[in-house]
């Protein structure tokens, strides 16, 4: 399995496509962090939550809700900074064992496959969170801009597989 | 395409997309996104990964997860394995293979408050490997029995395996921790057994210490233990009550090791940080799998291959125990190349409607399932715990280590045996649960 280890192994380059890699970089590091922070008010709700209605019988009113958004901004945001740093799952060990052009190859193929997919769902994502109109059953939060963080995070993960794609790209140059 | 057939193409794509080194939750949700098309079109295909994605990510259970990595996480930070291997050595010193024991003993103490089984492995392996390497402990030995250590906390509640198979089969991840209960503590006694086995065939292997304990100093090493008994109390009591779900009992839990490291000015920034960053990676890693998996059963659904294969089981007359046998031999052939959380993803959609259909209980196939995905997290070549320990064990080959595995992961089966012999062991907590 392939977990863990950062996926890029050289710096960017310089000229523009060097400016997009850092930006593509500092965004879903930023992102990642929002990600990483709403772990925190999330256990803090469901501490008082529970506080609430143990201690006081009374729950916190739309703690349910609240931590349904806080969870969808973890996972959603936290997106491209996993696969920054390589913590979503692959069965590495085989593309590992290839010959060097075959390996930057291969990956090229599994980021544009990769891409494909995501951009399904920022496409998606984005037609599903602006034709959402509805609120939330107790605070009434309107759930559109919660829905549109699938295409905001599918958006940043499609800058972190295009920045991988040019780096296996020059790998491959190089090769030549 | 006829929609069996389509469904085997799919299961095709899968098998050779995955050595791609693609993303397993991409592969599972692009084949699935694919699947649907070709048996639906594309209207009803496109919608389907993007709903899917907001629902898992946006579903209250969830949240339970990064509450459980962020608890774990921090535990092994802040010292909590230090201190329980430094009680359960006080206490087992003397016993052939003690060093080793006691590190199992920490190691199940751990498993009580950590549900990442990776993340017990190495923790346990910085406190407990320089130990049993000072005393003279043979390198397999030693690194077999952290491996294996590790492995606990994917069975002894709180366990991420639980919380997946909950998700991906829809049953209660409250009834399923407490299942895990018992056979944890079977499991741990079975890798017990193995220790001493072990320590009295080959002395060598595992020196005894010379300096006895006293009384007094094995009354005061509970103090180590306190601090993850009441956690465990607090997690476990409170599902097992019914008086909060397993959702408020990470939230409980999390704060409560918060609060008990900052009473003992034992919290640092930096260890909170890391505990949150883990938790965040954990969860997007498990959460994008569970939503690739969800798109890809709803393609199987559509494609009716597990309705067909298990009727095709009924037909050939298999039994529950042939089917069990079979899945046991599927499962260690798949431990050898994905880790615990992909083998469920990938497996369940197919197999969990054969176990319903056999009308074996869904809590104790959990189990079983879990049991199961244990011994892939130490088998070679892609056992994630040995290759954990390998970092921290330098310069022991992860060969050794795996040698090292081998008899505790016979302990797993033996394990697995007897819970299908008494599958009472993994049930009576459960149906007594809320009484």
């Amino acid at each position: 399995m392939n977990r863990g280890g950062r996926r890029s192994v050289a710096g960017p380059p310089p000229g523009a496509a060097g400016l997009f890699e850092r930006a593509v970089r500092r965004a879903s590091a930023a992102a990642g962090r929002v990600a990483t922070l709403s772990v925190l008010p999330l256990m803090f709700l469901t501490g008082a939550d529970v506080a609430g209605r143990l201690l006081f019988g009374k729950p916190l009113p739309g703690a349910f809700e609240l931590s349904e958004f806080l969870l969808a901004a973890c996972v959603l945001l936290g997106a491209a900074h996993t696969h920054q740093v390589g913590g979503h799952v692959a069965v590495g060990f085989v593309r590992e064992r290839l010959p060097p052009r075959l390996r930057e190859g291969v990956r090229l193929f599994t980021v544009f496959t990769t891409l494909a997919v995501t951009a399904v769902l920022v496409g998606e994502g984005l037609r599903q969170g602006l034709s959402e109109k509805t609120v939330s059953d107790q605070l009434r939060i309107p759930l559109g801009p919660f829905r549109l963080l699938v295409a905001a995070g599918g958006l940043l993960l499609a800058g972190e597989l295009v920045r991988e794609g040019l780096e296996a790209a020059r790998r491959l140059r190089r090769r030549r | 395409m006829e929609p069996t057939l389509a469904g085997a193409a799919g299961l095709a794509a899968i098998l050779l997309l995955l050595p791609t080194g693609m993303p397993i939750a991409f592969v599972l949700m692009g084949v699935g996104l694919g699947g649907i098309w070709v048996l639906s079109g594309p209207q009803a295909a496109l919608p389907v990964p993007a709903r899917v994605l907001y629902e898992t990510a946006a579903h209250y259970p969830f949240t339970l997860i990064p509450l459980f990595v962020f608890m774990g996480h921090l535990a092994g930070t802040a010292g909590v394995t230090r201190e329980l291997y430094a009680s359960f050595d006080v206490w087992l010193r003397r016993l052939p293979g003690g060093l080793a024991l006691a590190t199992l003993g920490a190691s199940a103490g751990f498993a009580a408050i950590c549900g990442s089984s990776v993340a017990a492995a190495a923790a346990m392996g910085a406190v407990a490997l320089p130990e049993m390497r000072r005393f003279g402990y043979s390198p397999r030995l030693a690194t077999g029995v952290v491996a294996a250590g590790g492995t606990l906390s994917f069975l002894i509640p709180p366990s991420l395996g639980f919380v997946v198979y909950g998700m991906l089969t829809e049953q209660s991840i409250g009834k399923l921790l407490v299942a895990g209960i018992l056979p944890g503590g079977l499991l741990c006694a079975a890798y017990g057994a193995v220790v001493l086995v072990w320590g009295l065939l080959f002395p060598r292997h595992a020196p005894t210490r010379p300096q006895p304990s006293t009384v007094r100093e094995k009354l005061h090493a509970v103090r180590g233990i306190w601090q993850t008994a009441l956690i465990f109390l607090l997690v476990m009591g409170g599902i097992y009550s019914g008086r909060i779900n397993p959702t408020e009992a990470g939230g409980m839990g999390a704060l409560g090791l918060l609060f008990l490291l900052g009473c003992r000015r034992r919290l640092a920034w930096g260890a909170v940080a890391a505990a949150l960053g883990e938790a965040g990676r954990v969860t997007v890693m498990v959460l994008f799998l569970v939503a690739g998996a969800t798109v890809f059963s709803t393609f199987l659904a559509l494609s009716t291959l597990p309705f067909r294969l298990s009727g095709a089981i009924s037909e050939m007359g298999l039994s529950p125990w042939g089917l069990l046998a079979l899945l046991t031999l599927l499962y260690l052939f798949l431990g050898c190349f994905l880790d615990s959380v992909s083998m469920m993803v990938l497996t369940l959609p197919v197999v969990f409607p054969l176990v319903a259909g056999l009308q074996i209980s869904p809590i104790w196939f959990g189990v079983f399932c879990v049991l199961m995905m244990e011994a892939g997290l130490i088998t070679p070549p892609v056992g994630l715990n040995v290759y954990a320990i390998a970092g921290v064990a330098a310069p022991v080959p992860a060969g050794e280590i795996f040698l090292g595995v081998l008899p505790f992961l016979a302990a797993v089966l033996l394990t697995a045996a007897v819970l299908t012999a008494f599958p009472g062991l993994a049930l009576v907590l459960p149906e007594m649960m809320g009484r």
